[in-house]
């Protein structure tokens, strides 16, 4: 996939998930200055706030031993209090790599004040959902942390590398029957290669993009 | 009823964090000044429609720090409500801990009110919308602690609010709602950075108009007579409670201008600009407020991961640290490996596990590598002065500089184990120069008491190691180790190469099941390297197959062998009976995930094969038979030093002179049991 084929099939893509009620984004990259990033007019596909139930953890893992009461033992009466342990954020982003020629997802794991989620939170978080029949995936899919390419935060990433021939073998099993425009072809590859990596990582794209089919035949 | 509202909870960006830590270094360095910052309101989000399970969402309202919070003109002007306040940065943990909290809130307090009185803050309503932390980064761990306070003033009494919310539809009309919306994106537009987090609505029910205003307009409205509304963006994310900046509105609308019966219209937005008319949403609530002479408190420091009054902690090491990003991606193979096939392996506890390598020639070297790369970061090397490291081809944690200082072996040793910690930073590496006492090979009179400061540095070496690997290159110096390992029944891992063959094994230890007399240490499980033997080692007069006495050895060799002597001891430190387990067989089999835990692998590299054999332990072995470890327990040191000097003591006390003299017929009962001479 060339970076302007990626790029109009996610701009497609983001219309359709938008109308279904998933609030895609279109982000332009920044120039990085300190990283010697230069601005280009490229741009990477963002899908912010989704939010998770915190898996269970015994509480020991934040050692603090700052925990300071006795200077501040007011407690504000009209401060509601909140009963549930607040969720974690995921960021899911689908960014163009050129060292493989096509779009890689991206993700950010964080709890709700910000801390980043460690890989195998993440993997127990996201993947460890998944059934037998489905662990084939979660095997070649699992992310490994790895630097966003156009932001340079920590982000974790699903690597590629078996994505091409396990598409090529989707994609000739979904053949349409009569010929297809490219335009077309590439829109339906993005929403099968998000879906099936997405769903590996915990992201579920709405239910009626899959059914919605803009040329009916 | 009392206006109560949902806590705020602060989101912080880490490479905010960074910016802090850099600017203290770099700009601030011991000074405690301020910095003003803005955090930015999160929109609270709308439960989807027609979905059925209602995905989870937080009940706090949300208020982001990010990268750029310390940038107040912001080149990329924020369509958010941004609060005003500032970053105090401490110098030591101490003076962060120590600060007065109380009075810290109460500066800000006044300040506050300063402001109002002033009419500042009708000017810049966000002065009533703030947010402060105290930091304090530990710039050498990356770690940062955090405290934010969200300035909350309080009346002697709480405000109240109207039960009843009131959407818009009931109090206006749709032509004037929509002027309202009209009227606010106004607003937005005459805005810079940032949104106005409270404005008015004046109402001029007669013309059927409605239009929106700044805050500062509002003594000149209402001395025009008309109806006057407050209007407050609100982010909370509870239907029924709006957000916390309202208390302080209420505050301030009494204080300054005396009022104490207001209607408030909570604006929310859902969309991402907050100009979508269709996804926005209006109440009208009112609130009720008596006098305000004094500030009776203020409220409040955020609540901390655990629920309580302390400041958050955020360690940023696994991905600043440059030796903490190395140590996490050599632990990332183990995580993979065991997410993929072994969830039972316990990683974790290897890197705790303290390996004691006896030997630190090629087969110390390859283990070392083996260890390091299954996560064992406690390495241990011993060796003896006259090792030459001659062979850095082979003996990979050595280099060619390193053969120069022959003379100093303890440089060297040291050499190797900081060779380690340079591949990975986590490594816990040390090395010991020690000889050890051989039998044969008598200690002179004055000598002694060195021999057995060294036999006592080997006993403690051992009985603080939690895996023992056996890799000397003769014979003879394996007697000790052997002996010390049985006596403190502690796992041990025997490594020996021939020219292209060779033995791993994992000793037997005295095991409970064999305990005729309670006061004896009962015989070993398992054989050990000397049971097989019919002669103690120092008559080794065989020719030796077996030890790097015959220095020729296959290159390949040396690293198979101690790879498989890692595996062995893994598999056995995953072994629910540990030392004490059966020998497995490839029929016979308790095993582990890992596999089957074998008692002895013998390989040849002229047939690239391997076999998996048993050894039974001999009961006349000069090593580990009951009868020399219950020698070596009552006599101690005497004992050594009669095994070190007498020829022919050892087979002597283990019985084995005896029994060689009963002659063969006796000799076959364990020939049998014997497994297969190896042969060149
Ligand atoms: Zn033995």
């Amino acid at each position: 996939m060339k970076y302007e084929e990626f790029q109009s099939a996610a701009m497609a893509f983001m219309a359709e998930a938008n109308d279904h009620g998933q609030e895609w984004k279109w982000v332009p990259n920044h120039p990085r200055p300190l990283q010697n990033v230069g601005a280009d007019d490229r741009g990477y596909l963002a899908l912010e706030e989704v939010y998770r139930e915190p898996l269970e953890i015994d509480s020991t893992e934040n050692r603090n031993e700052l925990d300071d009461e006795d200077s501040c033992t007011f407690i504000d009466p009209s401060v509601i209090k909140s009963e549930t342990a607040q969720p974690n954020m995921y960021r899911y982003h689908v960014v163009y790599v050129e060292a493989y020629q096509c779009p890689v997802l991206f993700l950010q794991g964080k709890s709700i004040d910000g801390r980043l989620l460690d890989t195998e939170y993440i993997w127990r978080d996201c993947c460890g959902s998944m059934n037998h029949e489905q662990s084939w995936l979660t095997d070649s899919c699992l992310p490994t942390p790895e630097e966003h390419p156009v932001t340079g935060e920590p982000f974790h990433f699903v690597h590629p590398c078996r994505s091409k021939d396990f598409m090529d073998a989707i994609m000739q099993a979904f053949l349409p029957s009569v010929q297809e425009p490219c335009t077309q072809s590439n829109l339906r590859y993005f929403k099968l290669w998000l879906s099936v990596y997405g769903q590996a990582v915990g992201l579920r794209l709405p239910l009626a993009l899959h059914s919605s089919n803009p040329h009916p035949t | 009823m009392a206006l109560r509202h949902p806590a705020p909870a602060s989101s912080l960006d880490a490479s905010f964090l960074s910016r802090i830590a850099s600017l203290k270094l770099h700009d601030l360095r011991l000074s405690l000044r301020p910095l003003p910052f803005t955090a930015s309101f999160c929109l609270p989000h709308r439960v989807p429609q027609g979905s059925s399970s209602s995905p989870s969402q937080p009940s706090q309202e949300r208020l982001v720090v990010a990268a750029d919070a310390l940038d107040l003109d912001a080149s990329a002007i924020k369509r958010a409500v941004l609060t005003t306040g500032e970053v105090t940065i401490f110098n030591t943990i101490e003076s962060f801990k120590e600060l007065d909290k109380k009075q810290f809130l109460h500066n800000i307090a006044t300040e506050m009110c300063r402001q109002i009185d002033s009419g500042e803050v009708e000017e810049n309503p966000s002065l009533l919308v703030r947010c402060d932390v105290i930091v304090f980064s530990d710039l050498k761990d990356y770690k940062h602690y955090y405290w934010f306070a969200f300035p909350a003033l309080c009346f002697p009494d709480p405000p109240t609010l109207s039960d009843s919310i009131l959407s818009m539809e009931d109090v206006m009309s749709s032509d004037m709602i929509h002027q309202l919306h009209i009227g606010y994106n106004g607003l937005l537009e005459s805005s810079g950075n940032g949104i106005p987090p409270f404005f008015i609505v004046v109402e001029d029910k007669d013309a059927n108009t409605v239009s929106v205003k700044p805050l500062s307009h509002y003594p000149a409205c209402a001395q025009s007579g008309k109806q006057v509304l407050f209007g407050f963006v609100d982010h909370s994310p509870l239907q029924s409670n709006p957000g916390w900046p309202l208390r302080n509105l209420l505050y301030f609308l009494n204080r300054r201008w005396s009022l104490s019966d207001v209607t408030v219209l909570c604006y929310r937005d859902f969309s991402e600009n907050m100009q979508r008319e269709s996804q926005a949403e209006w109440h009208s609530r009112q609130g009720r407020r008596a006098d305000s002479d004094r500030v009776k408190e203020t409220l409040s420091w955020e609540l901390n991961q655990k629920g309580k009054l302390g400041p958050r902690c955020a360690d940023l090491a696994p991905f600043m640290d440059p030796k903490r990003r190395a140590i996490e991606s050599a632990d990332l193979n183990l995580k993979l490996m065991r997410w993929r096939f072994l969830p039972n392996l316990d990683t974790e506890s290897l890197s705790h596990k303290r390996c004691l390598l006896l030997g630190a020639g090629t087969l110390g070297c390859n283990v070392a590598r083996s260890l390091t790369s299954w996560g064992f970061r406690k390495i241990t090397f011993v060796d003896y002065g006259k090792v030459s490291y001659s062979n850095p081809t082979r003996q990979w944690l050595f280099e060619f500089e390193d053969c120069l200082s022959l003379s100093r072996s303890d440089v060297s040793l040291q050499a190797a184990a900081d060779r380690l910690s340079r591949i990975v930073p986590n490594m816990e590496a040390e090395g010991f120069e020690l000889s050890i006492p051989m039998p044969g090979h008598p200690v002179a009179e004055e000598l002694q008491g060195k021999v057995l400061a060294d036999v006592a540095k080997l006993a403690d070496l051992i009985q603080h190691a939690d895996l023992i690997f056996l890799l000397t290159d003769t014979r003879e110096s394996r007697w000790l180790p052997t002996l010390l390992c049985a006596c403190k029944s502690k796992p041990c891992i025997n490594v020996a190469l021939g020219f292209d063959t060779f033995v791993v094994m994992r000793h037997g230890v005295p095991d409970p099941a064999n305990a005729t007399d309670p006061q004896q240490i009962p015989s070993c499980n398992l054989g050990c390297y000397f049971c097989n033997d019919v002669v103690a080692p120092m008559n080794s007069t065989r020719n030796r197959t077996l030890d790097q006495q015959c220095t020729a050895t296959r290159p390949g060799l040396s690293p198979i062998a101690s790879s498989i002597a890692v595996e062995i001891a893994v598999s056995l430190l995953h072994h629910p009976k540990g030392c004490l387990a059966q020998a497995d067989t490839e029929e016979e089999q308790e095993g582990t995930d890992l596999g089957i835990l074998p008692h002895q692998i013998r390989g040849f590299l002229s047939s690239f094969s391997n076999v998996v054999v048993q050894g039974r332990p001999f009961k006349h072995c000069t090593a580990c038979s009951a009868v020399i470890l219950n020698q070596y327990a009552t006599r101690g040191n005497e004992f050594l030093l009669r095994a070190f000097n007498e020829p022919n003591f050892l087979e002597e006390a283990s019985g084995l002179t005896d029994m060689l003299r009963e002659g063969e017929a006796l000799m076959e009962d364990w020939e049998d049991d014997e497994v297969e001479e190896l042969e060149p």
